[in-house]
């Protein structure tokens, strides 16, 4: 695919995002259904795809319970995730590479550009530390949901959160030193 | 000619714990300063320090100069995490960044990043991300991009950590090549006296000993004591 489409292809999935997030009743979940289709298609493997829907339908899921509870509108669950996977599909098609190389310091979006390359870098920080801390813990417990599951389940998401901002201090330290960041 | 650097009475730490206590020594023009200790010994902690990304107690200058903004501008750094220095999509992009930064034009500052890139071995990944390569072409690759900033003091925080022997071997044949003052922390001790002449110890936060790199690494209960060997 071309630079051009593909700029072209992330921008109408953000735009998408954007209006799912105003969506209800049918438009909505035809909106979330196409979202997951997309996504189903990127990912190439079902399960891999699947999988890393896992933490976004969990916290869809504590939205859900939350709106439940507090009788917001249950429709903020399925934005979400609508949201989440067209956002992911817009950063998984745009042409970061192409899109970097014509990054200058004499143009205005110079700034705004790094900032979505700092972004980008750090989404696959934070992804990787997920399923680094994710595997151990599955190696750690038997059964996912049996004895220790929600207690070490916290915990690891704890320590993801930890060594994020850990990860974030020393990237951000680096990128101060070299004279990127101010 | 002044030192490149000068540490003095140097302290740090986090809340009442002390990381570092009373640090001073110095570091010349185009000396290779090893920094040893075992873990937890405050070896990241004084590369930190003296960088100035964490504010210490104590006196740092660079090149006969108090540590400022401009000072810093002389020095680089190799952090322990590549993926802290190498972020965008394609390798030559990240070494041509400090240049572009700089207002060097477009087409040189891609080309010297090309060229250094074949200095370190790497021409062939030169369109691939960082995250493609092996640990030891990373390494290699921050190496290069702390270079493009032509310092005069590096400062290489664990350097060899999870290297395996020949990575080890090609990122030593490198710094070797370089001309500038370099303080390397690490508790690779073979690492240590390929590629520095002087050494200095660090335990509890303390300089345990400072001497010649052979000398100290065969000073076995010395060794023993910092929890090295």
């Amino acid at each position: 695919m071309g630079h051009a489409l593909r700029l072209a292809a992330s921008g109408g999935l953000l735009a998408a995002a954007v209006i799912s997030a105003r969506l209800a009743g049918i438009p909505l979940a035809a909106a979330a259904g196409a979202a997951f289709a997309i996504h189903l298609a990127l990912r190439r493997r079902l399960r891999a795809a699947l999988l890393s829907l896992v933490p976004i339908a969990m916290f869809a899921g504590v939205i859900l319970a939350l709106g439940w509870f507090g009788g917001a509108d249950p429709a903020l669950a399925a934005r979400t995730i609508a949201v989440f996977l067209l956002s992911t599909a817009a950063f998984r098609v745009a042409p970061w590479k192409w899109a970097a190389s014509q990054l200058s310091p004499r143009s205005r979006l110079y700034t705004f550009g790094l900032f979505l390359l700092f972004v980008r870098h750090f989404a696959e920080i934070l992804a990787a530390e997920s399923r680094r801390t994710l595997q151990a813990r599955g190696l750690c417990v038997r059964g996912t949901l049996g004895r220790g599951g929600f207690s070490s389940l916290g915990w690891a998401v704890v320590s993801i959160f930890r060594r994020t901002l850990l990860r974030a201090e020393r990237f951000h330290a680096a990128q101060s030193l070299a004279g990127i960041v101010s | 000619m002044t030192a490149a650097l000068e540490v003095s009475r140097l302290s740090f730490g986090y809340g009442s714990q002390p990381v570092l206590e009373d640090i001073s020594f110095t570091v010349g023009r185009n000396e290779s300063v090893g920094i040893v200790g075992a873990n937890g010994s405050g070896k990241s902690t004084l590369l930190w320090c003296i960088a100035g990304l964490l504010r210490a107690k104590g006196t740092v200058r660079l090149f006969g100069e108090p540590s400022s903004r401009s000072s810093r501008a002389r020095l680089a750094m190799v952090f322990q995490n590549p993926e802290d220095q190498l972020f965008m999509p394609a390798l030559v992009q990240d070494l041509a960044l400090p240049l572009l930064n700089r207002g060097v034009e477009r087409e040189k500052a891609f080309r010297e990043a090309g060229a250094r890139l074949a200095d370190f071995g790497l021409e062939d990944y030169r369109d691939r991300p960082a995250a493609h390569l092996s640990l030891g072409q990373r390494k290699r690759a921050a190496l290069a991009l702390a270079l493009m900033r032509d310092p005069e003091l590096l400062l290489l925080d664990e350097p060899t950590a999870e290297l395996d022997g020949r990575a080890v071997r090609l990122l030593a044949g490198a710094l070797e090549r370089i001309p500038a003052a370099k303080l390397i922390a690490t508790h690779d001790l073979g690492f240590l006296r390929r590629t520095t002449t002087r050494t200095l110890l660090l335990r509890a936060g303390r300089i345990a000993a400072d001497g010649p790199t052979e000398e100290l690494l065969a000073n076995e209960p010395l060794l023993e004591q910092a929890g090295l060997i």
